[in-house]
């Protein structure tokens, strides 16, 4: 995990708040994310961990601050944080109509006219190499992929632009258990290669354990605990403590 | 159960006033999205090979339901008009009457319905399962305006497409008309063809052509904008098929009626 210029925030969420009708969802949120930190955001179903993501990448209005490199971000400037990010979906929400080497290359295919189709192609098959998939995949659909692969090309897509910052939601969730490890590695691996900051919304303890350089716990749309992930199976506060044993 | 009477009397108006408010919020947000939608097709980048596809699935696609719809219809309004005419001496009505019925009415109304079907049904089907499956999110992710990408070449191919259709679908209804006329009824071939082209107007043509058009614009808006709301998985993506065939179907009738009114006006 990388520790590099710890003091540079990537990423600063102020005064976070979210409601659907009547319910709270997320209530008055502040986190920081350091260069080259990996925060893992755990916690119930239903505690506004999706979110927060959701809100972070402009997919939902919000009340509230977020600022990525010191600017507040808008709708209307929503593009510099898309330009430097990448998102791992919980399905992983790859285009059905398009094949495995349009779903990677999508977005340098259709945000610049400067790669061709030939160029194209061969990006998405280094990427392929980079998600440890073979490049013979490169014309198959969505459809005709297991579902860890899925989460593969899917991550290819997500670092296709070189992110400095990269977003997980649930990344293993509907996974068997060797296929999680394998992912879990797979992200650690590039988390580590291409020296990113990320965010990865989880249930699983396990993965975030792995992955994770500080825990955030999330109750009912607030932080009740946050943490080194060393510190976290220690910790003495008792949902979290019971959260964790849930989870063994 | 008792009712109270005077809570009933806020109540009818308060009900009715929401139910008028947000119809009218609704039809604001549709025109919007379809405004938004036209004004991004202007801008760079145009997703062109959106646009192929979509020339493919609405235009090429559809043509042999269109086509055959079409004659059967102009063969069965040769049938119909002949059996009706003989009551009245009119029978040499049935080439002209064919012709105007089909530019004016059939044509337009019966190529909508079709397309709409068929393919009001698809984009919502399509667009509504992105959304559910967070595909849409995705494409907003990757730094493409998801209306642009997906809304804006269904809109436009199929305002531009239609009447292309329609127009095809006149013809072979025409002819339905005429094989059915000259094989079935026993009329002169030349004496049809001349019957036909005679009482035909240019204004018959060009309003065949802009009720397509807009009946083009109504299919997709629908299928799109039911598939942007859709929501609750499966169960989601029914409901958006079903309301884009439906309000698709109903808007093409009611509008049918307005644009006759405006086109006709005598």
């Amino acid at each position: 995990m990388n520790k590099n210029n710890p003091h540079e925030i990537v990423l600063e969420i102020k005064n976070l708040f979210k409601k659907f009708e009547n319910k709270i969802i997320l209530n008055d949120l502040n986190i920081k994310i350091s260069k080259g930190k990996s925060i893992g955001v755990m916690g119930p179903s239903g505690t506004g961990k999706s979110i927060l993501l959701k809100c972070i990448l402009g997919l939902t209005d919000y009340n509230g601050q977020i600022l990525y490199n010191g600017k507040l971000l808008e709708r209307k400037n929503r593009e510099i944080l898309y330009n430097n990010s990448g998102m791992l979906f919980q399905g992983g929400a790859l285009f059905d109509s398009l094949n495995v080497w349009q779903n990677i290359s999508f977005k340098i295919m259709n945000n610049s006219s400067a790669h061709s189709k030939k160029d194209s192609i061969l990006i998405a098959k280094k990427m392929l190499n980079e998600v440890e998939l073979g490049a013979e995949i490169f014309q198959n659909m969505p459809s005709e992929l297991s579902g860890g692969m899925q989460k593969r090309v899917a991550l290819a897509r997500a670092i296709v632009n070189k992110p400095n910052i990269l977003f997980f939601d649930e990344p293993t969730t509907g996974l068997d258990p060797l296929t999680t490890k394998a992912i879990n590695e797979l992200i650690i691996n590039l988390i580590n290669k291409k020296n990113v900051t990320s965010l990865i919304i989880s249930h699983d303890p396990l993965s975030i354990q792995k992955i994770c350089d500080e825990v955030i716990f999330l109750t009912d749309g607030k932080i009740e605990w946050h943490g080194n992930v060393k510190e976290m199976s220690n910790s003495k506060h008792k949902m979290l403590k019971d959260y964790l044993n849930s989870n063994k | 159960m008792k009712i109270n009477k005077q809570k009933l009397y806020y109540l009818i108006p308060i009900t009715i006033g929401k139910s008028v408010s947000n119809f009218i919020i609704e039809i604001g947000t549709v025109v919007s999205f379809l405004l938004y939608a036209i004004f991004n097709a202007l801008i760079p980048p145009l997703y062109i090979n959106e646009y192929l596809k979509q020339i493919m699935r609405v235009g090429w696609a559809s043509l042999p339901v269109v086509g055959l719809t079409a004659f059967f219809t102009g063969g069965a309004l040769a049938l119909q008009i002949y059996s009706g005419g003989t009551r009245l001496n009119a029978e040499s009505a049935v080439p002209s009457i064919v012709a105007i019925g089909f530019l004016r009415e059939l044509g337009p109304v019966l190529c909508g319905l079709m397309v709409a079907g068929r393919v009001s049904a698809s984009i919502a089907a399509e667009i509504a399962t992105m959304k559910v499956t967070e595909q849409i999110d995705a494409l907003t992710t990757l730094g493409t305006d998801p209306i642009k990408y997906l809304v804006s070449p269904r809109i436009i191919v199929t305002t531009i497409f239609l009447p292309i259709l329609t127009t095809i679908g006149n013809i072979i209804g025409i002819f339905g008309g005429f094989l059915i006329s000259t094989e079935r009824l026993g009329f002169n071939p030349t004496f049809y063809i001349e019957s036909s082209i005679r009482y035909i107007e240019l204004s018959d043509i060009y309003s065949s052509l802009i009720k397509a058009a807009v009946f083009g614009m109504i299919i997709s808006t629908m299928g799109c904008y039911f598939g942007f709301k859709a929501s609750k998985g499966a169960l989601g993506v029914g409901k958006a098929t079903t309301d884009a065939v439906v309000f698709s179907s109903i808007l093409i009738l009611a509008f049918n009626y307005f644009l006759t009114e405006l086109l006709f006006r005598t």
